[in-house]
């Protein structure tokens, strides 16, 4: 345990500098297939035509994107609400939450071409095809200010840039402290997040309505951002206990990390469990009950057949079993259990995401003929293979770069030693 | 800059703030608060008891009165059947919330400030959900047939709706009164066998010797209460969220416009811990002041709480946002009509005061300063508490009274019996807290202590030297 053998001295100044010749295989693998997938990828956005193909493709991309996007806008999370909380516990990770949090730009880059290319743009969203042919109903002449294409691209890039920005600042600020030893950026960076956090919430808020509620513009619910906020904490914490366990692997944070914030580190992965199924549960509880039209749609589209055991494994999946089994403190203290828990975290994440997505691509592309569209599940394969290669690829190449924890964090002494 | 940090600048440190102030030692602590209940109250306890004692007559005439002569004595009309009686239910339950945060979940999270305040917000938990219980009781009219909101096998086979959220939020209240109690007593027993050795004469340490459960402090004894309170903790916070949700739900799953939305549970959670640390300031600060605890609960404590009380007013002021956004997005001409009767119509001043108290008046709290100036968060919490207030109002009235028929729409003012009923409630709430400052530890001794440098197994008595990291001689104050 590090909490009473760790002295300061042993941490030199400099921080542990990790060697990315170390993951090289992994880099290289992830750069082929990425590479591959992307060619790919970018092949049937340009040259698909008016095809199935490239309309089914276009909900398999935002569906692996999207699920990246939770992923790193929920290390921007962990980064702002340690900083804004004034938290010691977990500055031994901290830099690998901020490299994250900085992914954000790398998946707004991969969005761009559903958002920018007119045949995929409409095959996603209806209310862009409907604006564009002119066959506009009652219902969107309503929401016309904020359904308008003009008004779509501007909150994207406000989105974008924000949630980039803030990444890349707090990153910054912290390798600037890591250079000086001054105490100001700790100070700066407190200021701020609490000043971000707002930013943030209204982001993650909006681009969940923007690129996953607005996939059928009739439906909404008022808990939709809170919803895609809690799973998107979650996993990223999986994200972050992975990643420490494959540095410790290879030598790394071996004296910084301790047995003491695996167990932090999963309860919060429970604590984000559970407050997920109290979210998700709220809203289908509140529709089911009151039975409006307009409402339901949503979960009887995802109650109908196939789709009804998808929903049935994320009551499971998503939370009795990750609870039951992130319940015991063995379970958090033992690092093989709990990597197989962060895993399977991610894993019914990614499910999570297929099911708010996909349901509504088979009536979207068949106009309502085929609930699921053959052979898309072979495009869905490409997509999430391509983006987790290309997101794999440019989260370990950020490691090398700096310091794998800030070393001359004035609160490190505080990490160290931490004791649950 | 509140933290002190060192010097040295290869490798910077800041030191946390001290939780108790002026080093003060264990007897220091024991004393202090012991004395409370031990010596004779301040004057001014009186000067506030006696009004309280009165308000809770006033009570209980005004609950004798309705019982006598029926619910008509209330303004309810046909469309507003939910007035004040449920507004003051919502608003009262809402502040039994910061106790049990402060005490589970902010235990949980290794929150080492709590201490200093969770006992007093545990008790005032109790008090305001006692408040809040008199409302749905007295609201079914006969109040002699209340018995029947409790499952219990009768002779005309008649049973509760089970699937009605308002008799879930019988269990859950009920629930979460037992829960807490329990909770707050765990947490007494230790400071009540430290009352118990301290007393000198017969029926008072009798009372805290048989209270205090025949408590030695040992080993054996700790162990088992440490594991006892972290289960209790652990059991307490689904709770937190549970009360706050159901009561939500009685809301929530109709289908009247300004009720019927998926983001009221989380919303009114975090409203509840809003509106509840709001309360626990407004007792807290003046306790401070006249019972001379500024060592205990210092700047820094209400520092924190004012900042959660930013926070959690922030998150409600996101609700309000997404609720109307939604209600206009989601193109239902009847909720848009509700939202614009609440932000427009007849009780729009009430929407104003809501938001007003709730969002804007928070807000302040991003200044150091003003969590800092004692009579700008009292000002602030006297906001909060009323904003809370006026949220629940809005909610429940304005819903209802203008819903789907304008023919049957009507206008809801509340009676002298509703007013004096809500008032009087006031009486009861800080007349049972002025008891328990009477009678009990207002403040936890034995977790205070925990959180003294001097409980830290490497603590070193002034004047001690030892090495620091770089294996430089340094006192243990840090200075070399």
């Amino acid at each position: 345990m590090a909490d009473h053998g760790a002295t300061l001295a042993e941490f030199p100044i400099e921080g542990e500098r990790v060697e990315v010749s170390k993951f090289s295989r992994i880099i290289l693998i992830a750069a082929i297939i990425g590479g591959i997938g992307i060619v790919v990828s970018l092949a049937i956005f340009l040259f698909g035509g008016d095809s199935q193909v490239r309309k089914s493709f276009s909900y398999s991309w935002l569906f692996a994107c999207f699920y990246f996007f939770t992923i790193a806008a929920g290390g921007l999370f962990w980064v702002l609400l340690h900083h804004a909380s004034n938290s010691g516990w977990g500055i031994a990770v901290r830099r690998i939450m901020e490299h994250l949090a900085n992914m954000l730009p790398f998946t707004f880059l991969l969005l761009m071409p559903i958002l920018l290319l007119k045949t995929p743009r409409e095959a996603l969203y209806e209310w862009m095809h409907l604006l564009s042919i002119g066959e506009v109903d009652a219902l969107l002449a309503a929401k016309a200010p904020y359904l308008t294409l003009g008004f779509f691209f501007v909150r994207i890039l406000f989105y974008a840039f924000a949630l980039s920005g803030i990444a890349y600042l707090l990153r910054r600020w912290s390798l600037q402290q890591d250079r000086t030893g001054d105490v100001r950026p700790t100070f700066l960076a407190r200021r701020f997040s609490c000043g971000f956090i707002p930013v943030f919430a209204i982001s993650v808020t909006f681009i969940a309505v923007d690129l996953l509620m607005c996939l059928d513009y009739t439906w909404f619910s008022t808990m939709w951002g809170v919803y895609i906020f809690a799973g998107s904490a979650l996993s990223s914490m999986a994200v972050i206990i992975l990643t420490v366990t494959a540095l410790r692997s290879r030598g790394y944070l071996g004296k910084v990390v301790s047995m003491q914030h695996y167990h932090t580190m999963g309860k919060l992965m429970f604590a984000f469990t559970v407050f997920w199924a109290y979210i998700a549960f709220s809203q289908l509880f509140l529709y089911w009950y009151a039975k409006i039209t307009e409402e339901t749609k949503f979960y009887i589209l995802r109650n109908t057949e196939g789709w009804h055991f998808v929903s049935l494994f994320l009551v499971f999946g998503h939370f009795l079993v990750p609870f039951a089994f992130l319940l015991r403190q063995r379970a958090k203290k033992d690092v093989r259990q709990i990597c197989a828990a962060a895993v399977w975290v991610l894993f019914v994440h990614m499910i999570d995401i297929y099911w708010i997505v996909m349901p509504e691509r088979g009536p979207s592309i068949t106009k309502g003929e085929l609930l699921t569209i053959p052979g898309a599940l072979f495009l869905d394969v490409i997509a999430i293979v391509t983006v987790t290669a290309a997101m794999v690829f440019l989260y370990l190449r950020s490691m090398g770069k700096y310091s794998i924890y800030p070393a001359r964090d004035p609160r490190l002494h505080e990490s160290v030693r931490l004791i649950n | 800059m509140a933290e002190a940090s060192t010097s040295d600048t290869a490798r910077p440190v800041i030191a946390r703030e001290s939780l108790v102030l002026n080093e003060r030692p264990m007897s220091w602590v024991t004393n202090r608060i012991c004395g409370i209940v031990e010596n004779r109250q301040p004057f001014l306890w009186w000067v506030l008891f006696v009004p309280c004692v009165m308000l809770m007559g006033v009570l209980g005439y005004c609950l004798a009165y309705l019982v006598a002569t029926g619910v008509g004595v209330w303004g309810n009309n046909h469309p507003v059947g939910w007035g004040w009686a449920i507004t003051n239910f919502v608003f009262w339950i809402g502040i039994g919330h910061a106790g049990t945060l402060i005490s589970a979940i902010l235990f949980l999270t290794r929150q080492k400030w709590r201490t200093s305040v969770n006992r007093a917000a545990e008790a005032m938990t109790l008090f305001a959900v006692i408040c809040a219980g008199i409302f749905p009781a007295i609201h079914v009219g006969r109040f002699w047939m209340v018995w029947f909101l409790a499952p219990v096998p009768n002779a005309n086979g008649i049973w509760q709706n089970f699937k009605s959220p308002l008799l879930w939020d019988v269990f859950a209240v009920s629930t979460y009164f037992t829960v807490s109690v329990i909770f707050w007593y765990v947490g007494l027993i230790p400071d009540l066998a430290t009352l118990r050795d301290r007393a000198k004469r017969g029926i008072r340490k009798a009372a805290y010797g048989f209270f205090a459960l025949g408590w030695r402090g040992g080993n054996r004894q700790w162990r088992h209460y440490e594991m006892a309170y972290l289960l209790l903790a652990a059991l307490s916070t689904p709770l937190v969220l549970s009360v706050h949700s159901v009561v939500s739900f009685d809301f929530a799953t109709s289908i009247v416009p300004g009720w019927h939305t998926t983001i009221f549970p989380p919303y009114f959670v975090a409203g509840a811990i809003f509106g509840g640390f709001a309360m626990v300031l407004t007792l807290m600060i003046p306790a401070r002041k006249i019972y001379g605890l500024q060592d205990l609960i210092t700047p820094k404590h209400i520092d924190n709480m004012a900042k959660i009380i930013l926070l959690t007013g922030t998150i409600v002021g996101y609700a309000y946002i997404m609720e109307l956004f939604i209600s206009w997005y989601g193109g239902n001409k009847y909720e848009q009509a509700a939202f614009a009767n609440r932000t427009g119509g007849y009780y729009s001043w009430a929407y104003v005061c809501m938001f007003t108290c709730n969002v804007i008046v928070p807000q302040l709290f991003w200044f150091r300063y003003c969590r800092h100036n004692l009579w700008i968060v009292m000002a602030v919490c006297m906001c909060v508490n009323a904003g809370m207030w006026f949220e629940r109002f809005v909610i429940i009235v304005t819903s209802i009274a203008q819903d789907f028929l304008p023919g049957a729409w009507d206008f809801y003012h509340p009676s002298w019996v509703e007013i004096w009923t809500f008032v009087g409630t006031f009486g009861l709430f800080l007349g049972l807290f002025l008891l328990f400052i009477r009678f009990f530890p207002v403040i936890a001794m034995s977790e205070i202590k925990g959180v003294l440098p001097k409980s830290d197994p490497h603590y070193l008595p002034p004047g001690t030297f030892t090495h620091d990291a770089e294996g430089r001689e340094i006192d243990n104050d840090g200075e070399q």
